[in-house]
């Protein structure tokens, strides 16, 4: 012990006091006490009686639309209703969010997406509009300069339906880059005007002409940006990148 | 590629940390070095931006071995001792290896498995929040691909893309950081996120021990900072907030230890700036925290006036701002702006009635947002709840005992004071910073609700420390231990 101690620089802890000597058996059973304080501790505070909020409230949606919930699901939906009431919910339903939700649903979640490969995540997270520009992506080359589809371009066509996806991310700028860089963006409303909105527009790129003609590639959606290609397509997809020009 | 990377950062905080002193625990060692790699890589690619040099991954490794070996070369000229550099103080050498604790074990279980937990998280998804993807981790690919800050990025203009806003001229730590892990070949940054989460565990357990805390004490303080919910979910985002978080808490921390004792504790004075001096390259309103800390210098300067002092005091406050005001430079020379109505960030001094009912309001809770920030428990859980009540229960205590000491002892009221300096004193600063914000570019709800939340993880991590550290928490975790041991120490 005494060679240990060489090596101690500075250990600023405070000097014993109240020391007296516990036996090997002793120490084990005082230290077990106190074990069993912090179990009890956790088990109250962080792992007994989780609900999980987000479900007792499709359940209640449910059961204000008219559905009959299943007994199992009314005793959850009434158990759910007490903890609501409870100091339990009131002081330490966050640290039970913590560790039920944060942790153990997250990692349940990531060992059922576990076979999906970096794009697949992504498009569970972004959905569509990744799945959009990672179509882009994989139909230019790295030195294209793509023309992306204005706002206006985004509203969904009254024909269409309901059904359609709808898009706002591809619109920002810097989002689209992320996923879509090296390849350049060129946006023909927003990067030319003075005002967008009614307010001084933040994003005119004083560069937008030059930029502009040297677009090779052309955005589609919802069948928008047809009438930007130098030429007439052979098939109309909705969702689609073309060259600018005719190969 | 990535690991010798990795390894690389860590040898440089290591050496580093080596130089300015043998001291160091372990724990403490291998919890700063990668924050103080990082940074110190960081800064170096903000000077190949003065120097012209592109930053590539080879001119990184460079500067950084070359620091390495200057350091070891002042190491062997100041005839430093190997085996205290490479086997500092360990703090569980005092540990019987015959009598388990228990209680410990379980809270470090715990806490391990949270972060295993938090990093598998981190490493399993892509970025994919708004903030980083049209923000630090843009300009983090970027910067991997074109080698310079000033890049495709910015309109010949010099106004960043949209929708970067302000996060186009952020300080540079998050995003160079993350250029650092793409450059090394990774196809993501979030294992720099992950590293500096880690880091920051190990660093503030071993901070809390220095700080008189025995073990059990330093793990229960751990785990609270780690169950605070709006910040262990964004442990595994890649974003500002968490690593701004790591570095005002340790900074803070280390500068409490050095303020607990100027004399022995000299190293905790320079381990602050290192990590203070990092923070302003994390976010711009770190400034805050370093003025903060620059202060306290200054005060103990005018105190004490001595030669030394004043030596340290100048090193101190200087070197603080080098990274921030290089930074500054670097925009002001290259004209780079956000992408922002109004002129981005700035203030206003002037008082607005309205504008301070609704950053009162959105602090404590007003009609259209009752929960208010700061006690709002889906955020911070019962943190704000405990030092409120423990920073009573601390001015009663210390009340109480000074009133009826027969010889008055002023320790344990200086030790609270600066307790409270480092917890009250960055909140207030913090809070106080935001009714001055010139809400031109945003509104002050959006911004308290999003940037105000995420910047008080530090202060949180904060108020945790002041909890534990508190007369009253070190009471109760002493009879613990002196219920087991028979003793306090361990």
């Amino acid at each position: 012990m005494a060679k240990k101690n060489k090596i101690i620089s500075t250990p600023e802890v405070k000097p014993n006091t109240n020391s007296k000597s516990i036996g090997f058996f002793e120490f084990y059973v005082r230290s077990f006490v106190i074990l069993l304080f912090f179990i009890v501790l956790l088990w109250v505070v962080v792992f007994r009686n989780y609900f999980d909020l987000a479900e007792a409230d499709a359940l209640s949606k449910r059961m204000q639309a008219g559905q009959i919930l299943s007994p199992e699901e009314s005793k959850q939906l009434k158990d759910v209703q007490i903890f609501l009431s409870s100091s339990d919910y009131k002081w330490f339903y966050n640290y039970k969010w913590v560790y039920h939700n944060l942790i153990v649903k997250n990692l349940k979640i990531q060992d059922q997406l576990d076979s999906l490969d970096y794009d697949g995540r992504q498009a569970y997270k972004n959905g569509h509009e990744f799945n959009y520009l990672k179509m882009i992506r994989d139909k230019t080359p790295e030195n294209a300069v793509i023309l992306m589809p204005d706002q206006e371009d985004l509203k969904i066509p009254e024909y269409a339906g309901n059904n359609v996806p709808q898009f706002s991310l591809i619109n920002d700028k810097a989002w689209a880059y992320y996923f879509l860089y090296p390849r350049k963006l060129v946006y023909d409303k927003s990067d030319a005007l003075d005002s967008l909105g009614g307010q001084k527009n933040i994003r005119k790129d004083p560069d937008f002409k030059k930029n502009r003609a040297s677009v090779t590639h052309v955005a589609i959606v919802y069948g928008n940006g047809y009438n930007k290609l130098n030429y007439k397509a052979d098939s109309l997809e909705a969702y689609t990148v073309l060259p600018i020009n005719k190969k | 590629m990535l690991w010798i990377s990795i390894l690389l950062t860590i040898l440089l905080g290591f050496s580093t940390l080596t130089i300015i002193s043998n001291q160091f625990s372990y724990l403490e060692k291998w919890g700063a070095s990668f924050l103080v790699g990082i940074a110190l890589q960081v800064f170096g690619m903000i000077l190949f931006q003065f120097l012209g040099i592109k930053i590539t991954i080879s001119s990184i490794y460079i500067y950084s071995f070359s620091i390495i070996v200057l350091e070891w070369i002042y190491f062997l000229l100041t005839k430093n001792s190997f085996k205290k550099a490479f086997l500092p103080y360990n703090p569980f050498l005092i540990v019987n290896p015959k009598q388990v604790n228990l209680p410990w074990f379980l809270l470090v279980t715990l806490i391990i498995y949270v972060l295993w937990a938090i990093t598998e998280k981190s490493l399993f998804w892509p970025t994919f929040e708004f903030d980083a993807v049209a923000g630090y981790d843009l300009v983090a690919k970027v910067l991997a691909e074109e080698g310079t800050f000033k890049n495709s990025l910015f309109m010949s203009n010099g106004i960043s893309m949209y929708n970067m806003s302000l996060r186009a001229v952020y300080p540079p730590l998050v995003s160079g950081s993350f250029a650092y892990a793409y450059m090394s070949g990774a196809e993501l940054s979030k294992i720099i996120s992950s590293l500096y989460y880690i880091s920051f565990v190990a660093l503030l357990y071993a901070l809390l021990r220095r700080a008189s805390l025995t073990h059990l004490a330093s793990a229960f303080g751990i785990l609270l900072v780690l169950f605070i919910p709006e910040m262990t979910s964004h442990a595994a985002l890649s974003q500002t907030n968490m690593p701004q978080a790591v570095y005002t808490s340790t900074g803070l921390l280390s500068l409490y230890l050095w303020l607990r004792n100027t004399d022995k504790n000299e190293r905790y004075l320079w381990l602050s700036l290192l990590l203070l001096a990092s923070n302003t390259m994390a976010r711009s309103e770190n400034i805050l925290f370093a003025f903060l800390a620059g202060l306290a210098v200054l005060i103990v300067t005018l105190i004490q006036r001595t030669k030394k002092q004043w030596i340290h005091l100048v090193i101190y406050g200087t070197t603080l701002l080098i990274p921030f005001v290089l930074w500054m430079l670097f925009l002001k020379i290259n004209h780079l702006k956000p992408a922002a109505l109004g002129e981005g960030l700035s203030l206003s001094l002037a008082y607005d009635a309205n504008k301070f009912n609704d950053w009162w309001g959105l602090l404590w809770g007003y009609k259209d947002y009752p929960e208010g920030i700061v006690m709002n428990k889906n955020f911070y859980a019962l943190v704000p709840h405990l030092f409120f009540i423990t920073l009573l229960i601390s001015l009663v205590y210390a009340l109480v005992k000074w009133v009826s000491a027969k010889e008055k002892d002023l320790k344990p009221i200086q030790n609270l004071s600066f307790l409270l300096y480092i917890s009250l004193g960055p909140f207030i600063l913090y809070t106080v910073f935001y009714y001055f914000i010139k809400y031109d570019w945003d509104s002050i709800r959006n911004v308290m609700l999003f940037s105000y939340k995420r910047g008080l993880f530090g202060i949180m991590t904060l108020f945790v420390c002041f909890i534990m550290i508190s007369e009253p928490a070190q009471w109760i975790f002493s009879q613990f231990n002196i219920f087991m041991f028979g003793k306090r120490n361990n």
